[in-house]
Parts: structure tokens; C-alpha cells; sequence
């Protein structure tokens, strides 16, 4: 019988990478559309869980990539503006100016800078790790991470390098 | 001098600090399997929500009807219809009656709008998407828009516009405040918000594979029947096909007979032939699909 066929088996299966499941939804949907999206992510990982094959990777990078794909038919607008409210209502400490500025900018990335910046600085995954959630090279998720960077530093301005 | 990369760790960890709990993973398990389950399990509840949706649209709409056939007033009507541009940044909105379509130069959104007392409230989203390829924004604005200051004017846009705002109108101008927010005046032509179907589109500027910007000096039009069909110019010839069309996105299917004499028309094709994010501000109509983009202004008919 497969580790997973079970509730109960699926659950104590999942329970190790919910957190990071719930938190990649809010990097990339906002906190509002979270819940609907890792929600959805779940049910399709009980419908496909027969299919999950252990060589080819662990269980949370096989859960993490289906909150992305569940995540990109998600409503897109929502979360530069979720995100910037939230941000904008922050004191006006120079901590709180510089996190909304790079919140404003990292809406300004494209969806796969964005996953990858989540993967590897929000969730705190590894390039190795985060590669294996993409389905790419470490040596792409690398590339991917310092386009982002360049193009954070170009919207940013000459303050950071 | 800052670094990129220790600003996105500090604000990772700070983030982090601040996320609320973790919804019940035993209740999300359960919530998952009942989704998974076949279709057909759930023919009477799948009923009944018809049921319950049909009487809701009817309700909607009579109560459309009933404020439409209602006292004239100087109420929403004064705002509704024409874009209303935000001089200090890129942003824009359109209201109606029951929503209001945010786009600021990137992000493109169809939110519910609800009228609390005298106070507009920017309700639960309808429709969004990004019109941004590689994080590219063309289209107009002031120059640099993707800098600091105007991100943040951009951020004071948003926080107003999502209210409580209340409103007033003088002229070409709406003043919006927001409590804790701030103020916006935006203004208007009073032209009305050309639609993306029904209008006649001509290019003016593409951005491809490649990320750059090119602008487009022939003449190729894109025009969106209201009947779900579409025709778009390339250099040799005409696509031809359907576009399903939502609040925010298109659907495009596309039969091409000839093939690509220029730049542009690999662009057309790529995003007039799939999938596409758009947004209209003031008179041009963005569309964004596979990562290439494409801008067309409004034309004659």
C-alpha cells in the first residue's frame, strides 16, 4: 500500500511542509487569496498522490510545485495591491520605507523571478532545493535569483548594489 | 552603499515574524478530499448552488433595474464611465455602478465596489493580472516609472483608491480621501473608457522574446466583435479567429495564413494566438501573453 493512501497516512505525509505550503501561497497570492489556493494545491496533491514518485524528488518539493502552478491561476492583481496596502500601513521607521519599496518592486518581477526569490529568501530554501521545486537546474535557479537581484537594484536605485 | 540581497534577507525575516498561524491541517484534509471527490457525488449540491446562484443573479439584477429606474441623483453617475488618471503616478480607475478597474502601468485589476453611506469601498476582487513581460512596462507614464518614488506614489494610489474613500467631484477632478491614507485628485478628459471589444485597435508598440521595447509605425489593427470573434493584421495578411474574452484576460485562437515578414508579427501571433492578460488605460489597450506584449492605441472604425 502506498504511504499515502490513507487520510491519516496523507495527513502525517503533509504535516511537515504545510507551513512552507501556506507560506509560498502568501509570497505569491497575498495573505486574503492563501488559504483558497494552498486549499486547492492540497486537493489536488490527494487526487495525484499515486503518482508521486520519490525518485525523482521529496515530498515538499512535489507539494511546493503544485501550490506554484495552483498559485498562477490564481488571480494575478491581487497581490501587488494586497501586499502594497499592507505595506504602506506600516510606521514610517526606515525599515518599514525600505520594505515597502521592495515590496512595490518585487511586484514588478516576473512570475518565475518571484517564485524563485520565495522559494530561496521567504521559505529559506536552499538552490538546490528551490531547483527541485522549479524543475530546473541549481545553475537556473542561480541565473533566476541574480536577474531578480539586477532588476530590484535597477528599480531600487543607486542606494544598492 | 545597500545590498540587494541583505535588504531581501532582513525583510524575509520580518515577514516571517509577522504571518499568522497556519490554518487546521486535519480540517484542510478533509475539505481536499471532498474536493477530489467525483463529479457526480455531487450533482445536488452542484443543483442546488445553481439554484441558489440563479436567484441571486435575479436578485442582482432586479435590484440593477430598480436603482437604474430610481430618481436621477448626483450620485455615482457623476464618476462612473471615464478613466480617472492619477498625475502624480501611473495609475488610473474606472468606476461603474458595481465596480471599479485599478491599472497601474503593470498590474491590472477588476475589483467589486461597494458604496458604504458616502464612502466608496473597494471590494473583493473580480479579475486581475499583470500586463508586464519581464517586468518591462510600456505604455504611458512618467519616465522612469518603475523608480522608487514612483512605486510609492504608486503605493499612496492604491491605499487611497481602496477607501473608505469619500468623494467629490468639481469640474474634470475627483477628490478621494481616505482616512489614515491620504488624499488623491485625479482627473479626467471625460472621455469615455474605450472598451477593448467593439474598438478598433492599431499597434504602436511590441516588446518580444527579447524583453525590448520597439515601437511600431505601420499600420496593423486589431479589432474584438462583440460575437467572440477577432481579426488582427500582420504584415502579409489577417489572423482570424475567437477570443473569449473576461474582465482581465483573453482567450485567443487564431488561423494564420501567411507567414512573418517583420518582427511584429511573430509578437502578434505569440500573444494573439493563446492565452492573454490586458488592460486598457486612457486610450491604449496592453495585452500580455507568453511573455511578449503588444500595445495598441484606439483608432478610427
Amino acid at each position: 500500500m502506498s504511504p499515502v493512501a490513507t487520510a491519516a497516512s496523507f495527513t502525517a505525509w503533509v504535516r511537515p511542509h504545510w507551513e512552507h505550503m501556506d507560506r509560498l501561497a502568501r509570497r505569491l497570492v497575498g495573505a486574503a487569496a492563501a488559504e483558497d489556493v494552498v486549499q486547492e494545491a492540497l486537493a489536488a496533491a490527494w487526487r495525484s498522490r499515486a503518482r508521486f514518485d520519490a525518485e525523482r524528488g521529496g515530498p515538499r518539493a512535489w507539494l511546493l510545485a503544485i501550490v506554484v502552478n495552483k498559485a498562477k491561476d490564481h488571480v494575478r492583481g491581487s497581490l501587488q495591491h494586497a501586499e502594497l496596502i499592507d505595506a504602506s500601513a506600516s510606521d514610517d521607521s526606515a525599515s518599514a520605507v525600505a520594505g515597502l519599496d521592495l515590496t512595490a518592486a518585487l511586484a514588478r518581477l516576473t512570475q518565475r523571478r518571484r517564485v524563485a526569490v520565495a522559494l530561496h529568501y521567504y521559505l529559506g530554501l536552499s538552490v538546490d532545493e528551490a531547483a527541485e521545486v522549479m524543475g530546473c537546474s541549481s545553475g537556473t535557479v542561480k541565473s533566476t535569483l541574480s536577474d531578480a537581484r539586477r532588476q530590484l537594484r535597477d528599480i531600487l536605485g543607486k542606494e544598492y548594489r | 552603499m545597500n545590498d540587494v540581497d541583505e535588504l531581501l534577507r532582513s525583510d524575509a525575516e520580518r515577514w516571517r515574524a509577522r504571518q499568522a498561524p497556519v490554518f487546521d491541517l486535519d480540517e484542510a484534509v478533509a475539505a481536499a478530499r471532498s474536493r477530489a471527490r467525483p463529479a457526480r457525488r455531487y450533482l445536488l449540491p452542484v443543483l442546488a448552488a445553481a439554484v441558489v446562484l440563479a436567484v441571486a443573479v435575479g436578485l442582482v439584477i432586479t435590484l440593477h433595474r430598480l436603482r437604474r429606474d430610481a430618481p436621477a441623483d448626483s450620485g455615482l453617475s457623476a464618476i462612473t464611465g471615464v478613466t480617472w488618471r492619477d498625475p502624480d503616478s501611473t495609475g488610473t480607475v474606472v468606476y461603474t455602478d458595481t465596480t471599479m478597474r485599478i491599472f497601474d502601468g503593470c498590474m491590472h485589476e477588476l475589483a467589486q465596489l461597494r458604496v458604504v453611506g458616502e464612502t466608496l469601498v473597494q471590494g473583493p476582487p473580480v479579475g486581475g493580472t499583470s500586463v508586464c513581460a519581464g517586468g518591462l512596462e510600456i505604455g504611458p507614464g512618467p519616465a522612469g516609472a518603475a523608480s522608487r518614488a514612483a512605486l510609492r506614489r504608486l503605493a499612496h494610489f492604491h491605499a487611497v483608491v481602496a477607501g473608505p474613500a469619500t468623494w467629490s467631484r468639481a469640474g474634470n477632478v475627483l477628490v478621494l480621501t481616505t482616512p489614515g491614507k491620504g488624499t488623491l485628485r485625479l482627473t479626467t478628459d471625460t472621455t469615455p473608457a474605450p472598451q477593448l471589444v467593439g474598438t478598433t485597435w492599431h499597434l504602436v508598440d511590441y516588446a518580444g522574446a527579447d524583453d525590448n521595447e520597439h515601437a511600431y509605425t505601420g499600420v496593423l489593427t486589431l479589432r474584438v466583435a462583440s460575437d467572440g470573434s477577432f481579426r488582427a493584421d500582420v504584415t502579409c495578411g489577417q489572423l482570424t479567429g475567437t477570443a473569449t474574452v473576461t474582465p482581465t484576460t483573453v482567450d485567443f485562437t487564431s488561423v494564420h495564413g501567411c507567414g512573418s515578414f517583420a518582427p511584429a508579427d511573430d509578437v502578434i501571433r505569440a500573444v494573439l494566438g493563446g492565452h492573454a492578460g490586458y488592460a486598457v488605460r486612457g486610450e491604449q489597450l496592453i495585452l500580455n501573453g507568453s511573455g511578449q506584449l503588444l500595445v495598441y492605441q484606439v483608432g478610427s472604425s
